[in-house]
């Protein structure tokens, strides 16, 4: 899969205001637009190969959960680092497939609950990352995953609203569209098919319905950063 | 931990339906402190003769410095009384001082609590002379900021809330507020309390970890050891 083009930018629009109104237009025109929007189905047939099925074990080989992940580049997956917990091996597979593949932690940042697998040889598309500042509350979103075990579900939704920390800033999207456990690590996509976030909580209380939520993408792209930075700290802190 | 990965469930739920049921504080004191000594019998402790007992029957006084305001309101059926009393003692959670009550004749007025000094408050109900349920809270008021202890009869028992209300339209949980009283625990240990408060936050309210954002500032790699390569 192609990685979708990102929307015009200013700077663009900008080098084309002197050519005059209707060049503006052209430009407007021809610049690359925003992505276009796709049908569930369309959405699904270009995004479902880039999500998969995460299996953990234990030291014994055992299932110990179960949950999802989403292929950002060759062979590099991220999913919610709760999914790994306690696991002494992990492993990516898809129904119809005889065998799992291995995958390896490569990146871990658990406060922020997201860490990357890299599994050798993964001959599956990456996904386009999204990002949360452009998405706004209302537009559809859609949730891929791999919920009680059931190979790539898709539900549709809405981006509900943004949770935020005390000082503002994005922590979580909330989302209508529904999960379920085995959810968590699946990917939230607009309708462009862009990677919004990761689909981390689910809320099951009695009194509770279609609140979802996912962890922004943009974390997505701190990963390597934040998971350098921590390590480093480590370190330092045990000398 | 479920077989298939999930995180706990978030309260999502609105504020008002934050409340809990209050297990029973201690409640030696908070009847001499409203001039009903004569009617604790029922109490599980009697309140002692000498200078615990004699701050015990003051009402607490206006603080000389700093201060924030407090605010009580309440409900209780017809013969209740519901009140507030801050703790001389707040680390042991000793000494309870009447800072305001209220029936439904009577509305309580404002108190004032002093800033920048930790305090225990009590919210306790109290039913023909015997305080009945209570709520106790430890935190440190922050001068010109007004807070609310909002707490009512459920039942047999009583729940309540201690606020931020500096905003009245926008009252939220003071953020170092924790709960002193538990399940057979009259005064949980400050740091255990504070444990709890960490253990029991939403997942969905996040945090901050060097000026960045984050889901659980507390999180750690230690579940990922068995993953991590050496």
């Amino acid at each position: 899969m192609t990685p979708r083009r990102p929307p015009p930018t200013k700077a663009a629009a900008g080098r084309a205001a002197p050519l005059g109104a209707l060049l503006l237009v052209l430009a407007a025109a021809l610049a690359p637009g925003p992505a276009a929007a796709l049908t569930p189905a369309e959405l699904f047939a270009q995004v479902a190969p880039s999500v998969w099925r995460v299996q953990t074990l234990d030291a014994d080989g055992l299932l110990l959960g179960q949950g999802s992940a989403v292929v950002i580049a060759a062979g590099q997956l991220v999913t919610n680092c709760h999914v790994l917990a306690r696991a002494r091996q992990v492993q990516v597979r898809r129904d119809g497939q005889a065998a799992a593949r291995p995958a390896r932690l490569v990146l871990w940042d658990a406060p922020r609950d997201l860490c990357q697998l890299e599994v050798a040889g993964l001959a599956a598309p990456a996904v386009a990352l999204g990002s949360a500042a452009q998405a706004a509350v209302g537009q559809p979103a859609y949730a891929i995953g791999h919920p009680k075990g059931l190979d790539l579900t898709m539900s549709a939704g809405l981006v509900s609203s943004f949770r935020r920390n005390a000082a503002g800033q994005l922590v979580l999207l909330q989302t209508s569209a529904a999960v379920s456990g085995g959810s968590s690590g699946g990917g939230l996509f607009n309708e462009a098919g862009e990677l919004l976030g990761l689909t981390t909580i689910a809320s099951v209380t009695g009194d509770a319905q279609n609140l979802n939520f996912a962890i922004p993408a943009d974390w997505i792209r701190d990963l390597p950063r934040r998971h350098a930075a921590a390590r480093v700290a480590e370190k330092a802190a045990s000398r | 931990m479920n077989p298939e990965a999930r995180r706990p469930a978030p309260t999502a739920r609105p504020l008002a339906r934050r409340r809990r049921r209050a297990p029973l504080v201690g409640c030696a004191g908070y009847a001499a402190a409203l001039g009903l000594a004569g009617l604790l019998a029922g109490c599980a402790e009697t309140p002692t003769a000498g200078p615990a007992a004699a701050a015990a029957v003051t009402p607490a006084s206006a603080p000389a410095g700093p201060s924030a305001r407090l605010l009580l309101r309440g409900a209780a059926p017809e013969g209740d009384r519901y009140a507030v009393f801050q703790l001389a003692d707040a680390l042991q959670c000793k000494g309870p001082r009447l800072l305001a009550d209220g029936d439904t004749k009577k509305p309580p007025t404002a108190a004032s609590l002093p800033a920048g000094v930790l305090t225990t408050l009590d919210f306790v109900i109290l039913r023909g002379g015997r305080a009945t349920c209570g709520m106790r809270w430890s935190f440190t008021p922050v001068a010109g900021r007004t807070y609310l202890v909002q707490g009512f009869v459920v039942g047999t028992g009583c729940t309540a809330r201690l606020l931020d209300a500096s905003q009245p339209d926008r009252p939220v949980a003071p953020p170092d507020a924790v709960q002193r009283n538990g399940p057979g625990q009259a005064c949980l240990p400050l740091d255990q309390a504070r444990a709890n408060r960490a253990a029991a936050a939403s997942p969905i309210q996040g945090g901050q970890q060097d000026g960045e954002a984050v889901l659980n500032p507390q999180a750690t790699p230690r579940d990922l050891q068995g993953l991590i390569a050496p």
